[in-house]
């Protein structure tokens, strides 16, 4: 039976903030295990994430601000073949934030940042091959700033909910598979370079996560569960690029540990996630993550 | 050998991007604080309307400010504001009804944070309140 899977070249894009000590941190998707015998595929794809964030006042004597941040995204996803070794993905979500406190809720929804990735099969054993299998695809991409600054969340924490980082960000991605028939394991990495926006620099990010895999298939149905441990890191923001003035108050790890599975029938595939935050340091402790989810829905073609 | 020395390129490159230089040096001196509604020494009175207006500005992100009016004799608060900003320039505009009715002096205390080390500017504005 020839069925290559590709497995999650990890691509990564960020919903920053300019807020040193606020939630909303990195925003970080896996493409998932897809398939390799359709050239190309569209999807829409759900996000929910959530975070724990306590402000300390800049105030002498004033007390913390504390707050809960609520990420949904809606994305419209794709993959071109352009070649045998060479493929295109892009990306256009749809985000709607909330924070809440203890006096008040602010909700912003808006288009994000649209991104563009292209992946180049490095290795790849060939299909006529019956045992063990390695697939090996580097690509890098970018991400434009074609959210919209929203004029009501430019005061305090509130500034983490814009849909956008207002940056062009270059993209670094791998991924490494080895599976047999019946199961696999899948390595990404992924590594994003920013660039500064009024003067504003969010740090380049960090992202590895294995992942193994079990696949059973009868007939035209396959069902591919999963589970993985994941690891994002950001480095400081400059808050002043020009003069290089880190913000140390910014940045920081969160490791996931996650569970999901996918299934497959004919040209229709569904893929859902569940990831728990198992160590994390963000923002010198300030920011917890909470839980994250996805679920999917991807057309072949 | 080619993927190895690709890869190697990579990873050196990571690194050095990665790499982070730091020259932050808090200079509160670079706080500017403009107060357009009163001026030094203003008398006010009984049952005016005090607008407290103005602009803070920064060479890089705001973290807060804060408005205090105070009377100077007794050391109290008469009204105070604290905002959370993440901006290089905000702009304010609040009031306070006198309801003094004693002639005092009263100081105005204009501060912009500009990190949470407790680096800050200030301007300070003397008023006197007349009944």
């Amino acid at each position: 039976m020839k069925f290559i899977t590709t497995i999650a070249l990890v691509f990564t894009y960020y919903t920053s903030v300019a807020c040193d000590v606020c939630g909303a941190v990195s925003n970080n998707q896996s493409l998932g295990i897809l398939p390799q015998y359709y050239k190309h595929f569209v999807g829409i794809q759900y996000q929910y994430r959530s975070f724990n964030s306590v402000h300390p006042s800049v105030f002498e004597g004033m007390p913390s601000q504390n707050s809960s941040e609520y990420y949904q995204t809606v994305q419209i996803w794709g993959k071109v073949n352009i070649s045998n070794r060479l493929q295109l993905f892009a990306f256009v979500p749809y985000q709607y934030n909330n924070q809440q406190t203890d006096v008040s809720s602010i909700s912003i929804r808006g288009m994000g940042d649209a991104s563009l990735l292209a992946m180049g099969t490095i290795v790849r054993t060939p299909d006529s091959v019956k045992n063990v299998k390695h697939l090996l695809l580097a690509g890098a991409g970018i991400k434009a700033p074609t959210a919209n600054m929203n004029k009501t969340a430019t005061l305090g924490n509130a500034l983490n909910l814009q849909t956008g980082t207002g940056s062009w960000d270059i993209v670094l991605s791998g991924n490494y598979t080895i599976r047999n028939n019946k199961s696999g394991v899948n390595t990404d990495v992924s590594y994003v370079i920013t660039t500064p926006s009024s003067n504003y620099k969010y740090g380049n990010r960090f992202s590895m996560g294995i992942t193994g895999f079990l696949w059973y298939k009868t007939g035209n149905w396959a069902l591919q569960p999963q589970v993985g441990i994941r690891y994002d890191l950001a480095l400081h923001d400059y808050n002043n690029y020009s003069q290089k003035w880190l913000d140390r108050n910014t940045g920081g790890y969160i490791s996931y540990t996650n569970i999901g599975i996918q299934l497959f029938h004919k040209r229709i595939g569904l893929q859902t996630n569940y990831a728990i935050p198992i160590w994390h340091n963000y923002a010198k402790g300030n920011v917890k993550a909470i839980s994250r989810y996805d679920i999917g829905l991807l057309y072949f073609f | 050998m080619k993927l190895f020395k690709h890869f190697t390129v990579i990873i050196l490159f990571i690194a050095f991007s990665g790499c982070q230089k730091d020259n932050y040096t808090p200079q509160p001196n670079k706080v500017k604080i403009n107060i357009s509604s009163l001026y030094d020494g203003q008398y006010i009175h009984n049952r005016d309307t005090v607008w407290l207006e103005g602009k803070i500005s920064y060479i890089s992100n705001l973290h807060g400010y804060s408005i205090v009016l105070k009377n100077k004799e007794q050391n109290k608060e008469l009204f105070a504001y604290y905002e959370h900003t993440h901006n290089n320039e905000v702009s304010f505009k609040k009031y306070w009804i006198n309801t003094l009715t004693d002639s005092t002096n009263l100081l105005l205390l204009i501060t912009g944070e500009i990190d949470h080390d407790g680096n800050n500017g200030i301007k300070e504005l003397n008023l006197v309140s007349q009944p």
